[in-house]
């Protein structure tokens, strides 16, 4: 039981924290709260559903081009909706994602309908049995692919040029001007990797809970919640903060009542910003007064 | 044909104008000081020709090129660079990673890259050193040699630096002025240096700007500033 | 009194409405429009005016009607007494959340309120016995004065009607005032606030607290109007909603604010042939508002009928 619920919360909390490390870098590297970002994973569900499910490509095929296929939108939607905003209070862009998830979501409403999609497994074949726990292939293979997916993008911040021109944009825009880095150049670079890491996410997940166009605000304010709780600044933020929403979230629903998982988790977050506001990673706070 | 031309420009922050009706012109291989008193608009000029700011009006020439609507990215590839007050370090990145940042704009090849490091080792063999080290625990002086060594990754024609020795002991001063004069001399760069103590970078440059209110309101050689003893009482006390 | 005539005007042809119509299903409308005009007066207040990102008003929505609701079904509590206590507890609720949350910088305050809107539909919808769970709570009375009762459509319409006017009067006036003055000073730079010596985080509580009391009014208005409410009336969508009628009519603009919600919630009337498209439809306008004009179309509107003062501005 304990080793299936932390199999369980480890795989949702890696899953989250990917989806959270896709809203931390836009936040940071574009000063965008984007609240569209459920929304991109959402969108992954589904494709990664047609693709699979509809045209029956193998399922590992169905995660790479879905990735692509979410992160192509996820610049499209950048360059079409969010570069020719004329004002820059960071609010009204959040409000902008608001809306542009607003949209999205009734695009996937078009095309989806309201619908919860069973979505085809990732790999099949017999759990692993161990201590006395049955723990599925499925959970194996998405824990290895985050974390797979966490390295790679601390390879890619630590060892590019890219990585690091995004960094530089991210810790003193007008430095990074000054290095030749053009906003527009950062601007789609965050969200070409926000897109890859939520078309990742959304197509691992949808077979374990399900495909769905309603699925997007759950995701965005996990990773907000994750990014948040981890703190912002730190690279390693997310996947603290995803893992212990991922944990805590299976083991009230293990322990206490599925049916008060959400309170549970968001009232823990809330009170956790209070004590650390710059999160479980942060330097002490940094506050207004 | 002067390498860097200001006409009448006007620049400032949001609907402020700070700076008004500047007209300059730096000829190749100038080297000039910009001296005025806080909040003169000192800075504002370096950001301005750099393009950090917008102009409100006017116009910048640049190797004869117009680069008024160019952004600062662009205008670092043509062969700027700024050296800005306050250094703007990469806190988290190391002294290697600035560098390679700095040498962005201008896409060096490999070798060319290396030499361009090993020059800057030359310069300033403190960095070779704490190639490893990030900019968070250097001290004030090695950041500001930093500073100015990430801008000359780039190879600009044209360094701007805005105070390069606020906030520095004196005996480092000396040092960064000392390897300023070596850039200087080995040639092929033209320098603009802002100060408020002026008496280094008078060592320095042929040339003096003073700046009042967002103009420049004198311009001539340093034997004519050092000859003015009401000007050497106000700036170099 | 300072109150603007457009809004004046606005708020009285929708009060002669039943002159035209007496159908139950278009006062229905038009009470709700009036409910998302106070909601909207709201949020404008700490979203627009203050500018906070704070997206919990449908948790304080929600509190005011669950409020009068229980009180008034389990305990049979008069309309006099429901009313204040639950804009009293709207008030410290909203106080005791905003304290911690605004002590942060940025978008703590987003997240915090989001958390909050989710938590309060989430543990409504898991009580089923005093809070009616996911099934809601029927049976509420509608409004009462002493003897008077108001049983039918038309007279609930006006009660609500007189409810939107006093909340649109107020919150014109509460903007006029040293108070709005306050909330306008934190949007504009919080050190410039904290400069001339106001005490930024009891200003933002403050301003938090009051825009909560608005939408916990229209929860109490909301309760007693519909006479049933269940989670469903107070989750994400709502919050959209009314974010949308904000900044679409202009954010920090009262005028705007009331033609915002007004607008967006008559628009369904029009497009009823393609329910399920309304995400499509107001994510739609918010995108393209921002966009284009992203103060808002009444702050456009008036600039564009007053072409001397955008020369003057351009020049
Ligand atoms: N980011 C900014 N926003 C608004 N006004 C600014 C900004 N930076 C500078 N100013 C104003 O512009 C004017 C000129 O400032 P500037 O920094 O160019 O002066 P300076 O000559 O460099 O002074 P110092 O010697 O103190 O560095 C000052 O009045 C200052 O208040
Ligand atoms: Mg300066």
């Amino acid at each position: 039981m304990f080793l299936q619920i932390l199999a369980a919360g480890t795989t949702m909390g890696l899953v989250y924290a990917v989806v959270a490390f896709g809203f931390q870098i836009v936040a940071r590297g574009s000063n965008i709260f984007n609240f569209a970002h459920g929304e991109f994973v959402a969108l992954a569900t589904l494709i990664y559903f047609s693709l699979a499910a509809t045209v029956g490509l193998a399922p590992v095929l169905a995660v790479g081009a879905t990735a692509l296929l979410v992160m192509l939108v996820s610049i499209a939607v950048e360059r079409l909706m969010l570069a020719p905003v004329r004002v820059h209070e960071p609010l009204i862009v959040a409000i902008l994602t608001v809306g542009i998830g607003t949209l999205m979501r009734g695009v996937m409403i078009l095309v989806w309908g309201h619908d919860v999609l069973f979505a085809p497994p990732l790999v099949t074949g017999a759990p692993f049995l161990w201590a006395g726990a049955s723990i599925s292939r499925a959970n194996v293979v998405l824990i290895a692919t985050c974390l797979a997916v966490v390295a790679a993008l601390y390879l890619v911040f630590s060892q590019t040029l890219w990585g690091k021109k995004i960094l530089a944009a991210a810790i003193n825009p007008d430095a990074a001007r000054l290095m030749g880095i053009e906003e527009r150049t950062t601007r789609i670079s965050v969200f070409l990797i926000a897109g890859l890491l939520a078309g990742i996410a959304g197509a691992l997940i949808a077979p374990v809970t399900f495909a769905s166009s309603a699925s997007g605000f759950n995701f965005v304010l996990k990773a907000f919640a994750a990014a948040l709780l981890g703190g912002l600044d730190r690279f390693a933020g997310p996947l603290v903060g995803g893992l212990v929403l991922g944990l805590l979230e299976a083991f009230t629903a293990g322990y206490v009542s599925s049916a008060f998982r959400e309170p549970v988790v968001l009232a823990f977050v809330i009170i956790a910003l209070m004590i650390r506001p710059s999160g479980l990673l942060g330097k002490p706070a940094e506050r207004v007064t | 044909m002067a390498l860097l031309e200001l006409r009448d420009v006007q620049a400032g922050y949001g609907p402020v104008s700070v700076l008004r009706d500047v007209n300059l012109a730096i000829e190749a291989d100038e080297v000039v000081a910009i001296l005025g008193a806080n909040g003169a608009g000192k800075s504002t000029l370096m950001r301005a020709i750099v393009g950090l700011i917008p102009l409100q009006h006017g116009a910048i020439f640049f190797q004869g090129r117009e680069l008024t609507r160019m952004s600062a990215a662009e205008r670092v590839g043509h062969g700027i660079a700024l050296v800005p007050e306050g250094r703007m370090l990469f806190p988290p990145l190391t002294v290697l990673d600035h560098l390679l940042l700095g040498s962005n704009p201008s896409r060096p090849s490999r070798a060319e890259l290396d030499e361009r490091l090993q020059r800057i080792f030359t310069l300033f063999p403190v960095l070779q050193e704490r190639r490893e080290a990030t900019a968070a625990v250097l001290s004030g002086g090695q950041q500001q040699m930093l500073a100015i060594a990430r801008a000359l990754m780039s190879r600009p024609s044209l360094l701007l630096l805005d105070e390069p020795s606020m906030g520095i002991a004196p005996k480092l001063r000396r040092d960064i002025y000392a390897a300023l004069g070596q850039l200087v001399s080995s040639g092929g760069l033209t320098v603009v240096v802002v100060e408020q103590d002026a008496s280094l970078a008078l060592r320095l440059v042929k040339r003096v700007l003073l700046m009042q209110g967002g103009r420049i309101v004198r311009d001539g050689s340093v034997d004519a500033f050092r000859s003015s003893e009401s000007l050497q009482r106000a700036y170099l006390g | 009194m300072r109150f603007s005539y457009p809004s004046l005007v606005l708020l009285l042809v929708i009060g002669a409405l039943p002159l035209a119509t007496t159908s139950p299903y278009h006062l229905t409308v038009a009470g709700l429009a009036l409910i998302f005009v106070i909601l909207a007066q709201g949020t404008n207040l700490i979203l627009g005016t203050a500018g906070q990102a704070s997206f919990a008003h449908t948790a304080f929505f929600g509190l005011g009607a669950y409020t009068t609701a229980v009180l008034s079904t389990r305990f049979n509590f008069p309309l006099w007494a429901t009313l204040p206590i639950a804009l009293v507890l709207v008030y410290v609720v909203g106080s005791l959340l905003a304290y911690p949350a605004l002590r942060v910088k940025g978008f703590y305050l987003a997240l915090v309120t989001l958390a909050v809107s989710e938590i309060f539909t989430a543990v409504v919808g898991e009580m089923p016995g005093p809070l009616g769970g996911t099934e809601g709570i029927a049976g509420i009375p509608p409004f009462t004065f002493g003897e008077w009762s108001a049983d039918d459509r038309l007279s609930k319409f006006y009660v609500v009607w007189v409810g939107a006017v006093l909340a649109c009067i107020s919150i014109e006036r509460l903007h006029a005032s040293h108070f709005g003055r306050v909330a306008r000073s934190l949007r504009d730079s919080e050190t410039g606030a904290s400069a001339v010596g106001i005490n930024l985080v009891t200003a933002k509580v403050r301003v938090f607290a009051v825009s909560a009391v608005y939408m916990g009014f229209a929860g109490v208005l909301y309760a007693h109007f519909m006479q049933y409410i269940s989670p469903t009336s107070f989750g994400l969508n709502i919050t959209i909603l009314v974010v949308s009628m904000v900044v679409i009519g202009g954010l920090g603009n009262t005028l705007g604010v009331l033609v915002g919600a007004l607008t967006l919630s008559l628009l369904p009337q029009w497009t009823r042939d393609y329910v399920g498209l309304e995400p499509l439809l107001y994510g739609g306008l918010l995108v393209v508002i921002i966009l284009l004009l992203p103060e808002g179309v009444v702050p456009a509107l008036r600039d564009m009928l007053r072409p001397r003062r955008r020369t003057e501005k351009s020049s």
